[in-house]
C-alpha cells in the first residue's frame, strides 16, 4: 500500500497587485499553506508528496529567496517529494526559477525529485515499487498534451503506476482557445495507470471527496489549488490524500481530501430589497470566514439615510474580512416624492423634473446633479 | 391653515413663552435680539424639524448648535415647543421636544383628541394639513424675500419676451425657478453631463468617431468623453494583454526551438559516444574493406587482361598477314593492269611497222579533199524526182549516177532520182538528168582533181580509204599514250621486268586488294592497318611489361583470388558494426562531421547560444504583468466601460424628460401669477412701476416714471418691492381661496416711507384672506397696519 499527498497550482510568487493593502499577507499565505500541507502529509504518513504543476507562478521573476524558502519547506517532508513543472512554471532547462530551484536543492538535504524527463520514475517504498509517469509542461501554452509517451509505454502488473499531468481537462476547465495541454477524461482513462494526478484547474475534481473517510471509484484526481488564488475559482483550497492498495494483482485507489486553504475570495452580490442596504449587505456576507477577500457588488435602491451611510454600512459589514472591494454603481438612493417636496418647492422645476422620472437611479442621478449645481451656487 | 397658538418652555433664547395668533394680520413687534426671529424659527421647526437625533446630518447638528441654550451655568439638554393650528375649523396640537444629541419626542393631538406620537405618522398628517411640501414653505411661506433675486433676473434679464404670453411664461419660469435653481443653468449642466459622456463616441456604430482609424493606436486627443476614455482604457489593456500573450507565445516558441535543438544536440552527442566505441573497429574494417575493394579492382583488371591478351596477339598476327597479303595483292593488281597495255603496245608497234606516222594534219588534209569531193557530188545530186520507167520491150535500160557512174537499181518500174543521173538505153539513148544550172562537166572536172589529191594522200600512207587513214592516225596516238603515259603511270618507279619478276613470286591464291582491304577494315575499323598494329602491339607490350606472360598472369590471378578470399574471410569474421554506422566510409571524416554539427548547435556562437539570447530578449518583453493578469484587468475595464454606457443611457433619458417637463411648463403658463404680479406691482409702486404694453423688451418695460430699469440700477427698496409683488402673487396662485400663512420677517427695511406704506397696504390686503405673521422691531408698522399685535421682549 502506498499513500500520496496530492496538491498543485500553489503559485508561489503570485504578486497580488490588485490587493496592495494585503499583498504581503496573501503572498505569505501561500507559503504557510504549503507548510500546513507538509505537516498534514506527515501526519497522514504519506509516502509521496506530489505537486502536479505550477508550484511557481512564473519562470522568470520569482525571488530567489522565495524559491529557497519553498525548497526548505518541501525538504521538511520525510517521504519523497515529486515536483511536476506546469504551464506557469514550465521546464526546458533554461528557466531561472528551476535553476534557482536546483541551486537551492544543492544546499539542503532533501528528497525532492524534479520531474523533467518523459520517462517512468520508479521508487521503492517498503516492499512496494511505484512508477510515476510525468506529462510535464515545456511551455506556457500548447495545443497538444504530453500524454503520448505514456500511452506508448508498456506498463506491467508488478508495480503501482501513477500518471502525472498538467493541463486542462475537457469539460472541467475553461480552455476556449485549446491552448493549455487539453486532455479528455476518456483519453486519461484509456491509459492503464492506476491513478491520474492532474494539475492546472484550480477547483477540485472530484469535488465530493470526504474530509476523513476514504472513498474509492475514481481514477482521475485534480486537487486544485491548496489555497484559493482569486475569486474566479471558487474553492476553499483542498489537497487530496490517495491510498493505492494492491491485492491479488488488482489495485484499489481510494481518497479523501484535506482542507488546506485559509484565505478565501468571494464574489458576492447584495441586492437591496425592502429590508434595506444594511440587511442586504450583512446577509450577503453572513457566515463567510474572516480570512476572506470580499468583492461585493451592490445593486438595488437604498433609502436616503442608508445611502448616505453606505460606506459606513459597508465598512461595518466587511471590516471583519481581510479586505474588500465594493462595486455599487448600480445601487441608487431612494429619493421619495416626499423628500423631493421637502427639499424643493413642488411648484418648482426641480421637483417637477424629479417627480417626472420613474427610475430610482435616474432620480438619484438628477437629484445629485441638482445638489451639486446648488452647491456650486448655480442659479 | 391658521396658526392659533405657539408656546415653549425653552427654545434658544425663548423661555416659557406663549403666543396667540389671530386670523389675518399678526404684528410681532419687539426690540432687536428680543427673540422675534427665534419665534418664527420655532414655528418653522415645530412643523419641519425631526425630533429624532441624527448627528450625521449637518442640519440636525446645526439645529442643535443654533437652538440649544448656551447660557452660562448648567446647560440644558432639551428644547421644546408646541403649536396649535387650525384648518377647516379643525384644531391640531403639535408638541415637540428635542434632546441634546439624543432622540427627542413629539406628539400630535388630532381634532378628535387622538394622540399620535409616531413621527412618520405625524409627518404624513402634517403633509395633508399643510397642503404643500416643506419646499414651498422654505421658499415662499417662511422665506425671506431677500433670499435671492431670481425673479428680477428672470424679469429684467429676459431679452426675448415681447408679448403678454411671454410675460406669463417668464413669470412661470420664475415660479419654477423658486428656490434659486435656474432651468437654463440646470439644462446647461445636464447637457454638459450628457456631453461629457458622449465626447467622440459614435453610438450608431458603437465605435469611436471615425471607426477603427481612431482606435487606441490613433486616439482622439480632445473632447474624448468618458465613454471613449473608458473604451481607450480597456483597449489599451487589451493591447497590453495581446502584447503579453504574444510575448508569452514568443517565449514558448523559442523554448520549443531550444528544446528541439537540445534534443538534436543530445542525439548527436549520444551518437558520437556510440561512434567512439566502434570507431577503431570501424577503422580496421574500413581499411580491410578498402583493401579488399582495391584487390578486387586489381583482380578485375587482371582478368580482363587475361581475356584480352590472347585476342590482341591474334589480332596482331592477323594484321601482319593482311599487311603481307595486301602487298602481294597490290603487285598482282598492278601486273594485271599493265600487262594488257604492254601487249597492246606490242600489237600497235607491229601493226604500224616502220612507215611514216599519220598525223592529225594528214587526216585533216584528206578530210578536206573528201569534203570538197562530197560538195561537188552534192551539186550533182540536188534532185527529188520519181521516175517511172515502163519498158516497152526487152531492151535494157540503165540508170547511172552522173557523179559516181554507179548504176542505180530500178525497183519495179520506179526509180527515185536524187542526183544527176544518166538514163541509158544502150545503144539508143543516153539521157542525162541534172539539176538546172549545174555545169556537170565543170563539176566533173573539179571532182576528178579532188579525187586525185585524196588518192595521193591515201597512197602515201598505203591505205585505201580515209577511214583507214584515220585508223592509222588513231593507232599512232594510242601507241604514243601507252608508251609515254599509261604504262609508266602504272609501273611507277618499278620497271616492267621487276614487276614481272615479283608477280611470278606471288602465290596464286592471292586475293584482290579489295578483298584484303575489306578484311583490314573489319579488323581495324576506322584505324589504318599500321596504327592498328601499333596500338595492339602497344597493348601487348603493356601486358608483357605488367604481367610478363599469359602464364605468369594466370598464376598472379590465382594468387590475387586467394588474397581476396582471405580479406573477405577477415571481414566476415570481424565484430559486427552497428547498422547506424554501417555506411560510414571514412570514420575520421564522420567524426569531424559529428563534431561540426555539435559545435554548430552548442558552440560559442552556436544555435543554442543564439536561441538563449533570443529567449533572454523575449523574456524582457514579458513585462510586469502576465496576459492572465491583463485579462482580469480587461474584464474590470470592460465592466466600467459598459457601466458608463448604461449611465449615459440614463442621462440621455433624464435629459429627454427634462426637455419634456420644460416644454410642458412653457405650454401651460401661470396666467394668474402674471395678473396678481401686475396688480401687486402697481399697488406697491403707486403706479410708478408698471407692467403694461409689453413691447419688444420686457426688461425695458419695467419702468419707473419715464425711465426704464435694469437690475443693476434698481435700488434695494425697489428690488424688495418687486420681490414682494412676486412672492405674494405666487402665494395667491398657491392659495387662490386664501388660507395661507405667510411670514414676513422685517421685510421693508430698505424701502422709503411711501413705498413702505404701500407695501403695508399690500400685506394688509393679503391678510384679508390669509394669515400673516409680520415681524419687526419697528413700531411704525403699528400705524401702517392693523392686526393682532404680539409684543416680544427679552
Amino acid at each position: 500500500m502506498i499513500k500520496l499527498f496530492v496538491t498543485g497550482d500553489i503559485h508561489i510568487g503570485k504578486k497580488y497587485d490588485s490587493y496592495p493593502e494585503i499583498k504581503e499577507r496573501l503572498i505569505e499565505s501561500r507559503f504557510q499553506c504549503v507548510e500546513r500541507c507538509v505537516k498534514e502529509a506527515e501526519r497522514e504518513h504519506c509516502d509521496f508528496f506530489v505537486i502536479t504543476g505550477d508550484l511557481f507562478d512564473n519562470v522568470s521573476s520569482i525571488r530567489q529567496q522565495d524559491v529557497k524558502r519553498i525548497v526548505e519547506i518541501l525538504s521538511g517532508f520525510g517521504g519523497r517529494v515529486l515536483v511536476l513543472p506546469g504551464n506557469h512554471d514550465y521546464y526546458t532547462g533554461e528557466e531561472k526559477v528551476w535553476k534557482d530551484f536546483k541551486n537551492a536543492l544543492d544546499k539542503v538535504d532533501h528528497n525532492i525529485t524534479l520531474l523533467t524527463e518523459f520517462k517512468a520514475y520508479s521508487f521503492e517504498t517498503g516492499e512496494e515499487t511505484v512508477s510515476f509517469y510525468p506529462a510535464f509542461c515545456q511551455s506556457k501554452h500548447s495545443e497538444t498534451n504530453k500524454l503520448e509517451w505514456i500511452r506508448q509505454s508498456q506498463l506491467d502488473d508488478s508495480t503501482y503506476h501513477v500518471g502525472l499531468a498538467h493541463g486542462s481537462i475537457e469539460g472541467l476547465s475553461p480552455d476556449m482557445k485549446n491552448e493549455y495541454f487539453k486532455m479528455s477524461e476518456r483519453e486519461l482513462n484509456n491509459i492503464p495507470v492506476d491513478a491520474w494526478l492532474i494539475g492546472h484547474t484550480h477547483i477540485p475534481y472530484p469535488s465530493d471527496l470526504p474530509m476523513e473517510k476514504d472513498i474509492a471509484g475514481y481514477k482521475i484526481f485534480n486537487a486544485g489549488t491548496p489555497e484559493q488564488t482569486d475569486p474566479s475559482n471558487n474553492t476553499s483550497g483542498v489537497c487530496f490524500i490517495l491510498t493505492l492498495d494492491r491485492n491479488a494483482g488488482k489495485t484499489t485507489v481510494s481518497a479523501h481530501q484535506y482542507q488546506s486553504g485559509e484565505i478565501r475570495f468571494f464574489d458576492i452580490i447584495a441586492d437591496v430589497k425592502e429590508d434595506g442596504l444594511k440587511a442586504a449587505v450583512t446577509s450577503a456576507v453572513r457566515d463567510l470566514p474572516e480570512s476572506s477577500v470580499i468583492r461585493l457588488t451592490v445593486t438595488g435602491t437604498a433609502t436616503g439615510e442608508e445611502y448616505a451611510e453606505k460606506q459606513k454600512i459597508y465598512d461595518e459589514a466587511l471590516c471583519q474580512f481581510l479586505t474588500n472591494r465594493v462595486e455599487d454603481d448600480n445601487l441608487s438612493e431612494l429619493i421619495t416624492p416626499e423628500q423631493i417636496r421637502s427639499e424643493f418647492a413642488e411648484i418648482g422645476f426641480a421637483a417637477q423634473l424629479l417627480e417626472a422620472l420613474s427610475d430610482p437611479k435616474e432620480i438619484q442621478m438628477m437629484y445629485d446633479l441638482i445638489k451639486r449645481y446648488q452647491e456650486k451656487g448655480g442659479c | 391653515m391658521i396658526i392659533k397658538k405657539v408656546k415653549c418652555d425653552c427654545f434658544a433664547g425663548l423661555r416659557d413663552r406663549d403666543y396667540t395668533f389671530d386670523t389675518g394680520l399678526n404684528l410681532v413687534i419687539g426690540e432687536n435680539e428680543s427673540g422675534k426671529s427665534t419665534l418664527v424659527d420655532l414655528l418653522y421647526h415645530l412643523f419641519f424639524q425631526n425630533t429624532a437625533y441624527d448627528g450625521r446630518k449637518d442640519n440636525c447638528k446645526k439645529f442643535q448648535d443654533l437652538y440649544f441654550p448656551i447660557s452660562t451655568g448648567t446647560k440644558g439638554d432639551s428644547i421644546d415647543g408646541e403649536i396649535r393650528f387650525e384648518t377647516e375649523e379643525r384644531t391640531y396640537k403639535l408638541s415637540k421636544e428635542w434632546l441634546k444629541s439624543k432622540n427627542g419626542a413629539e406628539k400630535m393631538m388630532l381634532p378628535d383628541g387622538t394622540p399620535i406620537r409616531d413621527s412618520e405618522t405625524i409627518k404624513r398628517i402634517l403633509a395633508d394639513v399643510l397642503g404643500y411640501g416643506k419646499g414651498v414653505y422654505d421658499e415662499l411661506i417662511f422665506a425671506s424675500q431677500r433670499r435671492n433675486h431670481t425673479i428680477l433676473s428672470s424679469l429684467l434679464g429676459n431679452k426675448t419676451s415681447n408679448n403678454i404670453d411671454e410675460l406669463s411664461k417668464t413669470l412661470t419660469k420664475a415660479v419654477m425657478e423658486t428656490g434659486g435653481i435656474s432651468i437654463e443653468g440646470m439644462e446647461k449642466e445636464l447637457r454638459e453631463t450628457v456631453s461629457s459622456y458622449e465626447g467622440r463616441w459614435d453610438f450608431a456604430t458603437d465605435m469611436p468617431e471615425g471607426g477603427r482609424s481612431h482606435g487606441i493606436n490613433n486616439p482622439w486627443k480632445r473632447d474624448v468623453g468618458k465613454i471613449l476614455e473608458a473604451y481607450y482604457e480597456k483597449e489599451k489593456i487589451a493591447n497590453d494583454r495581446d502584447k503579453a500573450e504574444d510575448a508569452e507565445r514568443e517565449v514558448d516558441k523559442i523554448n520549443d526551438k531550444i528544446r528541439e535543438a537540445k534534443k538534436e544536440l543530445n542525439d548527436l552527442k549520444s551518437l558520437r559516444e556510440r561512434f567512439a566505441t566502434v570507431r577503431s573497429l570501424l577503422s580496421a574494417q574500413t581499411a580491410n574493406r578498402q583493401l579488399k575493394e582495391k584487390e578486387e579492382e586489381s583482380l578485375g583488371k587482371m582478368r580482363l587482361a587475361l581475356d584480352d591478351w590472347p585476342i590482341k596477339i591474334a589480332q596482331l598476327e592477323k594484321a601482319e598477314d593482311l599487311k603481307k597479303e595486301l602487298k602481294w595483292a597490290t603487285i598482282k593488281e598492278k601486273y594485271g593492269n599493265v600487262k594488257p597495255k604492254i601487249d597492246r603496245q606490242c600489237e600497235l608497234q607491229s601493226k604500224l611497222g616502220e612507215g611514216e606516222t599519220v598525223t592529225d594534219n594528214d587526216v585533216s588534209e584528206a578530210q578536206k579533199y573528201l569534203g570538197e569531193i562530197q560538195s561537188s557530188e552534192a551539186k550533182l545530186q540536188g534532185m527529188n524526182l520519181s521516175a517511172t520507167i515502163r519498158k516497152l520491150g526487152s531492151t535494157e535500160v540503165q540508170v547511172k549516177s552522173s557523179v559516181s557512174d554507179e548504176q542505180i537499181p530500178v525497183v519495179g518500174e520506179t526509180v527515185d532520182i536524187t542526183e544527176a543521173i544518166n538514163i541509158i538505153v544502150p545503144g539508143v539513148v543516153d539521157i542525162e538528168l541534172a539539176p538546172k544550172g549545174i555545169d556537170v562537166e565543170t563539176i566533173f572536172g573539179e571532182l576528178e582533181k579532188e579525187r586525185s589529191q585524196l588518192k595521193e594522200i591515201l597512197k602515201r600512207f598505203s591505205v585505201a580509204t580515209i577511214e583507214e587513214l584515220r585508223e592509222k592516225n588513231n593507232d599512232a596516238k594510242e601507241l604514243e599514250s601507252l608508251a609515254n603515259t599509261e604504262i609508266p603511270y602504272i609501273l611507277g618507279d618499278m620497271s616492267w621486268d621487276d614487276l614481272k619478276t615479283k608477280a611470278n613470286d606471288i602465290p596464286d591464291d592471292t586475293r584482290s586488294v579489295n578483298d584484303v582491304d575489306h578484311d583490314i577494315k573489319e579488323l581495324c575499323k576506322t584505324m589504318t592497318l599500321d596504327t592498328f598494329i601499333g596500338d595492339v602491339n602497344a597493348v601487348c607490350k603493356g601486358y608483357e611489361n605488367e604481367y610478363v606472360s599469359i602464364d605468369s598472369l594466370t598464376g598472379a590471378i590465382k594468387s590475387k583470388e586467394e588474397e581476396i578470399d582471405n580479406l573477405r574471410s577477415k571481414l566476415e569474421n570481424a565484430d559486427s558494426i552497428p547498422k547506424e554506422f554501417a555506411s560510414v566510409d571514412d570514420p575520421e571524416d564522420y567524426e569531424d562531421q559529428l563534431k561540426g554539427q555539435i559545435d554548430q548547435l552548442d558552440g560559442e556562437d552556436g544555435v543554442l547560444e543564439q536561441l538563449r539570447r533570443d529567449l533572454s530578449d523575449a523574456e524582457k518583453n514579458l513585462g510586469e504583468k502576465s496576459a492572465e493578469e491583463y485579462a482580469e484587468e480587461y474584464l474590470q475595464a470592460q465592466k466600467e466601460f459598459e457601466n458608463l454606457k448604461a449611465e449615459y443611457v440614463k442621462w440621455k433619458h433624464i435629459f429627454d424628460v427634462f426637455i419634456k417637463v420644460k416644454n410642458d411648463a412653457r405650454g401651460n403658463p401661470l396666467a394668474d401669477v402674471e395678473k396678481y404680479f401686475r396688480e401687486n406691482l402697481s399697488i406697491l409702486s403707486d403706479g410708478n412701476l408698471v407692467l403694461s404694453n409689453i413691447g419688444d423688451n420686457f426688461g425695458s418695460k419695467i419702468s419707473s416714471g419715464n425711465n426704464s430699469l435694469t437690475a443693476d440700477i434698481l435700488s434695494d427698496g425697489t428690488k424688495d418691492t418687486i420681490e414682494l409683488a412676486f412672492r405674494l402673487a405666487v402665494l395667491k396662485h398657491l392659495f387662490p381661496d386664501g388660507g395661507c400663512v405667510a411670514v414676513f420677517d422685517d421685510p421693508f427695511t430698505d424701502m422709503d416711507p411711501k413705498r413702505t406704506a404701500q407695501a403695508c397696504n399690500l400685506i394688509q390686503s393679503f391678510a384679508e384672506n390669509n394669515q400673516v405673521i409680520f415681524v419687526s422691531c419697528d413700531e411704525k408698522y403699528l400705524d401702517s397696519m392693523a392686526g393682532n399685535v404680539i409684543r416680544i421682549s427679552r
